[in-house]
């Protein structure tokens, strides 16, 4: 599964990346591909994958990429600030494969 | 207070979503923000060429005027690259294409800004001082080729032309239209009392708005309502610092880089790195040092947890980690201390600056280069770094009573959390079977 994080300027979400990648591989999971961009680039890389999670702190930005999201079919979420907060690569990876299974 | 937060989500989200979404503003903030990578690359050869330290400044002395020309086509060139940027960026958000509405704007600018009596770019104006004319040019090239694609005044070249053949002459009725207009204010206005379109912007727009943007109540303003922005979970750097501020902010920055490179009294306090360097300590809300609080002081298991996790992401100033996990986000005690903490440090360095104590910044850095490092780095002056500690400082002196409260109240929560979950100790033992469940409940986190 491919996951996109989206925040400001790609920095905050980029402490999430390791942290899902570990917990991903302590679950076993195979083709985990998980990457941060900021808000203003996820017109790039959205294609390549599967679910988009935003930071809380750009939610003010939710229309623009909500529709760009449902219009690319993608699964799509705002992360819990409080899993956010802590960097709970737990609990934001069964978020993201929450929205898979829809 | 639940209602009011509700109220102010539910109004005041959409109006934030609005003003981060305009299409204008977002191409102001997007071509602006791209000149920054040049000003850190002329940054870098600015404290090449003034080292702060005697023995090293010596040394550089024959190739200073060498590594002021990269200063020169970095910082000296702010407002010609704006003027490509702004028109690119909004022409993409319209879908035209970018690359000839940025080259157009470049030509249009350039129209705009006289050339010297010996026929040259006039260099002084391809800075700072053609920064707001880049931005109005920027726009209006732009929208002046929207208005004529949209009612269809364009040449369009038959089916089987290649489609950069295509796009080339598409530029070419709107380009005229800008250009000859330009040309004709440029005659009118020499008509009228040989004034320039810089000039008048300057005058008009530019004078005014950097005139209020420099005043210590415009800073006050602007970063309190950046804190208050994040206290509601909204990203306030991004929507106030670079959405409305950058500009006005960097215009500064730019000004004491060409004041250092002349030789001059470096005149602006306020700029980007005043911001950055030593306001925005750890992170929005000068967060720092609660960060080292929450390594260091905290009970709670909870506070422990984000102490660990939020210190090395604090020293690069991301703070995300503390205001969403502590959280900072809608929590009415910890909103007073994030709120004034900033506040006090922009009186400080203020007040230092004013004073002479510590030198104005003239070199940027990125947001993300370590405090205490910065501070050096930018003014050239160790007391930068010691500014920073002193703003550390205060900020923990803020910080520490309203984190003991908080950790006071986690401590409660996951005390009566343990009891819940062994209902078989009763309240008449008193705490000591408590505090033992908390201590064996600590032991298995760790």
């Amino acid at each position: 599964m491919n996951i996109l994080l989206v925040c400001s300027s790609g920095m905050s979400t980029g402490l999430l990346v390791d942290k899902m990648l570990m917990e991903g591989e302590k679950r076993n999971i195979q083709d985990l591909k998980i990457f941060a961009c900021s808000v203003d680039e996820i017109e790039k890389y959205i294609s390549n994958y599967d679910v988009v999670l935003v930071a809380p702190q750009i939610r003010y930005k939710e229309k623009y990429i909500y529709t760009l999201a449902m219009s690319r079919n993608k699964g799509y979420a705002i992360i819990e600030g409080v899993h956010y907060g802590l960097v709970d690569g737990n609990k934001i990876l069964d978020q993201a494969f929450g929205l898979m299974r829809k | 207070m639940e209602r009011v937060i509700q109220f102010l989500e539910r109004h005041l989200l959409p109006i934030v979503g609005v003003i981060a979404e305009q299409r204008h503003l977002q191409a102001l903030r997007d071509g602006i923000i791209s000149t920054v990578p040049l000003l850190l690359i002329g940054s870098t050869f600015l404290i090449c060429a003034f080292p702060p330290i005697p023995y090293l400044a010596g040394l550089v002395e024959p190739y200073i005027s060498a590594l002021l020309a990269v200063v020169n086509a970095t910082f000296g060139i702010m407002g010609l690259v704006a003027s490509f940027a702004i028109a690119y960026a909004l022409a993409n958000s319209y879908a035209i294409d970018a690359l000839s509405s940025g080259l157009l704007s470049v030509s249009a600018f350039l129209l705009a800004s006289p050339f010297t009596k010996e026929g040259h770019i006039d260099s002084a104006l391809m800075g700072s001082k053609g920064l707001f004319v880049a931005m109005i040019i920027g726009l209006l090239v732009v929208e002046v080729q929207r208005f004529m694609i949209k009612k269809n005044i364009i040449i369009k070249m038959p089916e089987g032309v290649p489609l950069s053949v295509g796009r080339s002459f598409a530029v070419l009725l709107p380009g005229i239209v800008i250009l000859v207009s330009i040309f004709m204010i440029n005659i009118l206005l020499a008509e009228m009392g040989g004034g320039s379109i810089p000039e008048v912007i300057n005058r008009v727009v530019t004078a005014p708005l950097l005139h209020l943007g420099g005043t210590l109540p415009a800073v006050l303003i602007a970063v309190f309502a950046i804190q208050l922005l994040w206290c509601f979970g909204i990203h306030g750097q991004a929507l106030v610092g670079t959405g409305v501020m950058a500009p006005i902010w960097l215009a500064f920055t730019q000004q004491n880089a060409v004041a250092k490179m002349a030789g001059e009294v470096i005149p602006n306090i306020i700029c980007q790195q005043f911001i950055d360097v030593f306001i925005l300590i750890g992170g929005s809300g000068t967060t720092l040092a609660l960060a080292v609080l929450l390594f260091t002081t905290v009970k709670s298991n909870q506070l422990k947890a984000l102490g660990r996790t939020s210190l090395l992401p604090g020293i690069f100033n991301i703070n995300e980690p503390i205001i969403f996990g502590m959280p900072i986000v809608m929590n009415p005690i910890m909103i007073i201390p994030f709120i004034v903490a900033p506040l006090l440090c922009i009186i400080t360095t203020y007040l230092f600056m004013t004073l002479g104590f510590v030198h104005k910044p003239y070199a940027l850095a990125p947001w993300t280069t370590p405090a205490f490092i910065s501070g050096f780095l930018v003014t050239g002056d160790w007391k930068g770094t010691a500014l920073q500690v002193l703003n550390f400082m205060i900020s923990g002196i803020i910080y520490y009573p309203f984190l003991k409260i908080w950790d006071e109240d986690k401590v409660k929560e996951e005390l009566e959390q343990i009891r819940t979950e062994q209902m078989n100790i009763p309240l008449s033992q008193g705490v000591e079977p408590l505090l033992k469940a908390k201590l064996s409940h600590s032991n298995r986190d760790t």
